[in-house]
Parts: structure tokens; sequence; C-alpha cells
């Protein structure tokens, strides 16, 4: 209630204020349903309000609020379908909705002198110049809260400052950002899911095979927790970045020394009770409990990428060479030891360390070309080393390998348009080609999806979509563990 | 006596004859687009009026146009909300970026689609605030009367443009087309009809365009406000991907 009435207040302000803001908006529908099974597994309305003004040649300033209403109820402890019963009177329950503030900011060209452009305030920053897959695009925190919009990211509260200058006629510019916190990434449940579920097989994969039973080892984590990162200049990130324009070559190196917005595992811990019979012979085992912390690691990169428009497509590349903090796993495991039939009862606790991300630098790129055809056809092909959520070199976040094709068709002054996109995910090319089975390795660590569907606007503003999304593969790679979540799904999306 | 009025006879003959043969249709053509493209640079509002032929399905848009030159332009969209902020950035053949405001994005473009459909009017990317035709046609007078020329236009070997033909009609007092015809083989295509020229200072520009796809049916009027000229817009930095972001 306090944020829809922070909400209202600023709308007010900014209309009463006499500020002659251009109010925009947005309104969209969305609504997946699963064809396996009839779920329905995405189900909301979304939208958002945007204030601006140019208030003079050099002034600007614009909020952007934005609203997420679910038409799922949902359970504030369970975050499901669960709901306690006294929970059937709130409306936060009953009819979630979030207000947030998209982005607001101000921004002052020729600031102190000529050509210096200063931004500060939450802001979308823009960095790389590759299409969605933009691996040194790391200063905007990723955005999963979409599956289906993977490529998303937030805006974040920064001071980005740029001078524009040119070298002979060429134009050129050097940005330096600063985000007085770094920014984390939103993740969605269905990740979170996947990597509890990832955290479970590896518990289970450790003990089992070493016991005669290992009992309730499907119960659910106890308490896990994320410590973000604190309020501390010590948490700050840098990004610099230099840009020139030669002609039909767009080229920019940058770097940046961030904390990475996504978390790691830091601790697992699990509480169990072992009965080991010595006269039969066998050790049996019951998981009582079991808990995470994830936390956040520094990293530093330094990137390069280029945009080449060759008359006949576009061609792009961007490539980023990470340097992570080591970080490590630590595995708790607090045992009551039960020795029979003797009946000898001790307190074993094992503390174990597994690397989880290494300090070991890795190199993220993507290369593409796209190319749009009179008759309205377009093509995108890309190829990507490393996924948004993907690092390091070793272990289950391992940089992956994908091709990615897309193909679009308007027909009727562009009132409809068709597409497909097919991606294959292989993890990893090199793996395959050093394996001696090359067709069993791939089977083995291979993912595709296939995208398609149909936009139709009937008039300026409204966009209505129908598209399915297809998965398969083997659980050895990012998309192949995805193969349960074909979809269909539909929008409907008014600007106003 | 005799000899001056010799020479008095030659001059006559002389004036006579070059009357007689008038401008070619290349010359006409260069005068067009001399007068079409005076301005050293030019920023208009633009008023898009797009509808199928019989009238119906009317849809309005806006868009800040800048232009210098014939090959340096930025077209910015302020209306309707969905296509708002929406940039384009041209500053030579293959020099072209679309500026996406929804992602903060500007993205290099190619240029192999500049003859297809500007954002769903019935213009191209080429003629949108583009009057080139020399580079790419050759001109001959297929008829003239008092006030008009009537130039056939034909594609020159290695151009890219897609009509083999364009039959143009020009005002010979002013030298600015009231018509032009597009033809692909034999087949008409297109019609441009410069509806109203305003006369402002020393330049005469066309504010009121009409261009209809007659096999679509459809066409989209433009109509030019709040024209500006010689502003030295190069020099301000208007065709550069900072302003491009900008907002109108």
């Amino acid at each position: 209630m306090k944020k829809l009435l922070l909400a209202l207040a600023i709308i007010g302000l900014s209309a009463a204020g006499g500020w002659s803001a251009e109010i925009l908006g947005k309104v969209k529908t969305d609504l997946r349903i699963s064809p396996t099974n009839g779920d329905i597994v995405f189900y909301e309305i979304s939208g958002n309000l945007k204030f601006d003004t140019q208030v003079n040649d050099n002034f600007y300033g614009m909020i952007k609020l934005g609203f997420r209403y679910s038409g799922q109820p949902k359970g504030q402890a369970a975050l499901n379908n669960i709901l306690i019963p006294q929970e059937l009177a709130w409306s936060s329950s009953v009819m979630p909705l979030d207000i947030l503030i998209d982005e607001a900011y101000f921004t002052c060209d020729n600031f102190i002198f000529d050509g210096l452009e200063f931004t500060a305030g939450k802001q979308r920053i823009v960095w790389g110049t590759a299409d969605v897959f933009n691996p040194t695009d790391i200063i905007n925190p990723g955005d999963f809260y979409d599956l289906l919009n993977f490529g998303k990211k937030s805006a974040s509260i920064a001071v980005n400052t740029t001078l524009h200058f040119y070298i002979a006629e060429s134009e050129s510019g050097l940005q330096f950002v600063y985000q007085p916190q770094s920014p984390i990434a939103q993740l969605n449940l269905t990740m979170i899911g996947m990597m509890e579920a990832a955290m479970s097989a590896r518990i289970i994969e450790g003990i089992l095979p070493y016991v005669t039973s290992f009992s309730n080892h499907t119960s659910g984590w106890t308490a896990p927790s994320a410590v973000t990162p604190e309020l501390s200049i010590y948490n700050a990130s840098y990004g610099l970045r230099y840009k020139i324009n030669l002609g039909p070559i767009d080229l920019s190196a940058n770097a940046v020394s961030r904390i990475n917005d996504l978390p790691y595992v830091k601790t697992v811990s699990i509480q169990q009770q072992t009965v080991i019979d010595m006269g039969g012979g066998t050790t049996n085992i019951t998981l009582n409990g079991k808990s995470y912390e994830l936390a956040y690691y520094r990293e530093a990169e330094a990137g390069l990428d280029f945009s080449w428009n060759t008359g006949l497509f576009v061609l792009w590349g961007e490539a980023g060479v990470t340097f992570p903090e080591n970080t490590v796993t630590v595995m708790h495991s607090d045992a009551v030891v039960i020795v029979l039939p003797v009946m000898i009862t001790n307190n074993v606790t094992t503390v174990q360390e597994a690397s989880y991300i290494s300090n070991q630098p890795y190199v993220k790129y993507t290369v593409g070309a796209d190319c749009l055809f009179e008759g309205g056809w377009y093509i995108n092909f890309q190829f990507a080393h490393g996924f948004f959520t993907e690092r390091g070199l070793i272990g289950a976040e391992r940089l992956q390998d994908y091709f990615i094709l897309r193909f679009e068709k308007t027909f009727l002054d562009d009132k409809i348009k068709l597409f497909l996109t097919g991606i294959l995910n292989v993890n990893t090319l090199g793996d395959a080609f050093d394996s001696a089975d090359f067709g069993g390795y791939f089977n083995g660590h291979y993912g595709a999806v296939l995208q398609f569907g149909v936009t139709y606007k009937p008039t300026p503003g409204l966009e209505l979509t129908l598209g399915s999304m297809l998965f398969d593969g083997a659980d050895g790679c990012t998309i192949g563990q995805m193969k349960d979540y074909d979809l269909i799904y539909t929008s409907m999306e008014y600007a106003f | 006596m005799r000899r001056m009025m010799g020479i008095f006879t030659i001059l006559i003959l002389a004036a006579g004859f070059s009357a007689g043969y008038g401008l070619t249709g290349d010359e006409v053509l260069n005068k067009v687009e001399d007068s079409l493209t005076g301005p050293q640079d030019m920023e208009s509002l633009n008023i898009l009026t797009l509808a199928n032929s019989d009238g119906s399905g009317k849809e309005i848009r806006e868009m800040k146009m800048y232009v210098s030159g014939n090959d340096m332009r930025v077209v910015k969209f302020t209306k309707p909300a969905g296509v708002n902020g929406i940039g384009l950035l041209v500053t030579g053949a293959d020099q072209i970026w679309i500026y996406l405001p929804e992602m903060k994005k500007i993205k290099m473009i190619q240029g192999s689609f500049k003859n297809d459909s500007f954002q769903g009017t019935d213009f191209s990317y080429n003629e949108i605030g583009s009057y080139e035709y020399k580079k790419d046609y050759s001109a001959s007078i297929q008829s003239e009367d008092d006030k008009t020329y009537t130039l056939v236009l034909t594609r020159k070997a290695g151009s890219e443009k897609t009509y083999g033909k364009v039959v143009m009609t020009v005002d010979k007092s002013t030298f600015i087309p009231s018509k032009a015809e597009f033809y692909d083989g034999n087949t008409l295509k297109k019609v441009m009809d410069i509806i109203e020229v305003e006369k402002m200072g020393k330049y005469d520009i066309p504010v009121k365009i009409k261009v209809e796809d007659v096999v679509k049916k459809h066409y989209t009027e433009m109509v030019m406000k709040d024209v500006k000229f010689d502003q030295g817009l190069k020099g301000k930095g208007i065709f550069t991907q900072q302003y491009l972001k900008k907002k109108e």
C-alpha cells in the first residue's frame, strides 16, 4: 500500500508541478500454457507509465513506473498458491500487485563544459553493440523475471557521464559509470528451483553410492538465505568505455569492476543421522535437514566490441575476458552417528570445500550478423559462447555454446509478422570434438529450442502475439534442462 | 552598317537556335534536384496520414525530420505512443542506425532495405526527405507545354533503385515536380503528388506530398510544418548517435 501511495504521489507531483511532462503508457497481458499438462505457467497483466520532459536543449528528466498484477493468488510464506487461511483476507495475497520504479533519472547535456553528458538516477545504460547476446554488457544487471525475455537487463542506480568529442570527422565518446551499490539480477522461481534441484542432486550423488539407504533426501530446504552485498563504498561498480564511429564501423572498448549480479552457493549445510550396523554390515542415513546460503563475489572484466555495416549485412562481435574472484562452496555436514549393535553415539561434523567459480580468467563472446531484405524478410544469425547465466570454466555454470538463427517475415505493411527462432545449445563444442564419440557426447550434452509465432498490429500501438516454444535435449546443458517447459503463449500489448 | 546587321542576325539566330532546342532532359532533372535540395539543411515536423485509397483505415503519425544534403538524415517518431522515440540516423550510403528507446539501444542496420517501406508508410527509406534522382536516372523530355515538362527517367546501369522508369511532370517556372509516376517495367507501382509548394525565403519547399501505392491501394500523405532551413545542423551535432537518443 505504501508503494502504491508513493507511486501516486510521484504521479501527482509530476502532473501538478507545472513540469509539463509528456505521459506515455503501456499495458500488456500475458498468458502462457503448458501444452503437456495444461498448467498455466504465467498469467499476468503488466505495464508502465512514463513521465518525461525535455526541459530545455540541455536538460531531460524522466520517471517510469511499472506494475505487475498476477492473476494467481500467492502465499506470502510459500510463494505459491498455498495460502494460510488468514491470507485470503489480504488483497496482497489474493490479488498480488507489484509497483516498481523502472527508471527515474535526469540527463544534463553540455554539463560544466560542451560535450559532457551527465545522467544520474536509476537508468538503463548503453553498453556494447551486439544484438541481445551482449557478453560485455555487465554494467546493467540481468532481469530474469520473465523467462521468455531472457536477454532483458534492468536499470540500476548510477552516475553515467560521457564526454563526446571528435577525432577528425569521427564521432567518439569516453564514458564513465559509477554505481554506488553493485546491482544484482532479479531471478525467477524456475531458476531458483533448478539451482536447488542441482544442489539436491549433488548431495544425493555424494552420499547414496556409499550407503545402504538414504531416506528423506527429497525433503525441502530449510531456511535458505541469499546474502546480498552490503551497502558500502567497497561494493560499488565502475565502468569505463571508449567508443568511436569510423564510418560504417562502430568500435568500443570497455573495462568494468563489479560484483557479479548472480549469486553463487557459498555454503550448503546438511543435518543427518547415520546408523552403522556393524552386525548387518549396513549404513543407513536419514536426512534431517538441509540449507544453503547464496552470496555474491567481485570480478573485473575487459571487453571489445564492433559493429560493421558491410552494405549487404551488419556484422558484429563482442568479447569480454572476465577475471573472477575465487569462490568456493563450503559443505557442512552435521551427523549424529550411531554404531550398532554396541549403541555408540557420536556427533561428527565434516567440512568440505569445492571450487564454485575458479579465479581462472574466462572469455565470453558473441559473433553475429543480420540482414533486412526487401519484401519484409529479416534474418539474424549468431554464435554465442556463454549464456547470460553462465560463467567460469568449470562447474555447473561454465560457459556453453549456442547457435541462434531467427527469421522474420512481415506482411500487410508490417501489420503481420511471422517469426521463427531456433537455438542449438551444446555443452561444449570443444568437448564434443575432443570426445572419442562425438555423437554420444553430443546426445548427452545438447539442447534445442524452437520458437515460432505470429504478431498482429491491427492499429498503431496495439500488438497481439500468439506463439509457441518447444524445448528438447539432455540434462547435460542449460536448454536441455528445460525440456519440460514447452509452452504456448499469447500476449496483447497496447501503448498509449 | 551591313556588317552590324549581319552580327545582329547571327545573334538572333543563335538565340533562336538555343530557344528552339531548350533544355535537355538531364538539364531539367538537374534543375529539379537543385530546386528541391536548395537549402543547405532543413528541419520540419511531419504529419503523416496513412489510409487505404478509398479513405478507410486512416492513421495519423508524427515525426521530426532533419535533412542535410542528399545523404544525412535524422528522423524521430513522436506519435503515436507505440513508436514514440524510435529514431533513424543516416550519415551515408552504408551508415544507418536505428534507436530503439525501449532497450535504449542504437543498432546499426544495413542499407539493402532502403527501397523498402519506411515504417509501414508508402514512402521507402530512400524517399523520406530525399529528392535525389540524377545519380540513379538519366532523363529525357517526353513532352512539354507552356507550363510543364514531362520527363521520362530511366534507371542507370548499376543503380539500386527499385523503379526502372519514372515519369515526372515538372513546373517550368519553379522546376518543382508536381507529379511522379514510378514504374516497374511497364507496370505503374506508385504515384507521388506534390500537392502544395510554399515559397519560404529564397526556396520553394514542397510542404504537402502524397504517395500512393497503386498495387496495395494505400496512400501516405505527408504535411511538413514548422519548416526551418540553413541552420547549420551538421555543425550543431544533429547527425550523431548522441543526438539520435535525445528526446524531441
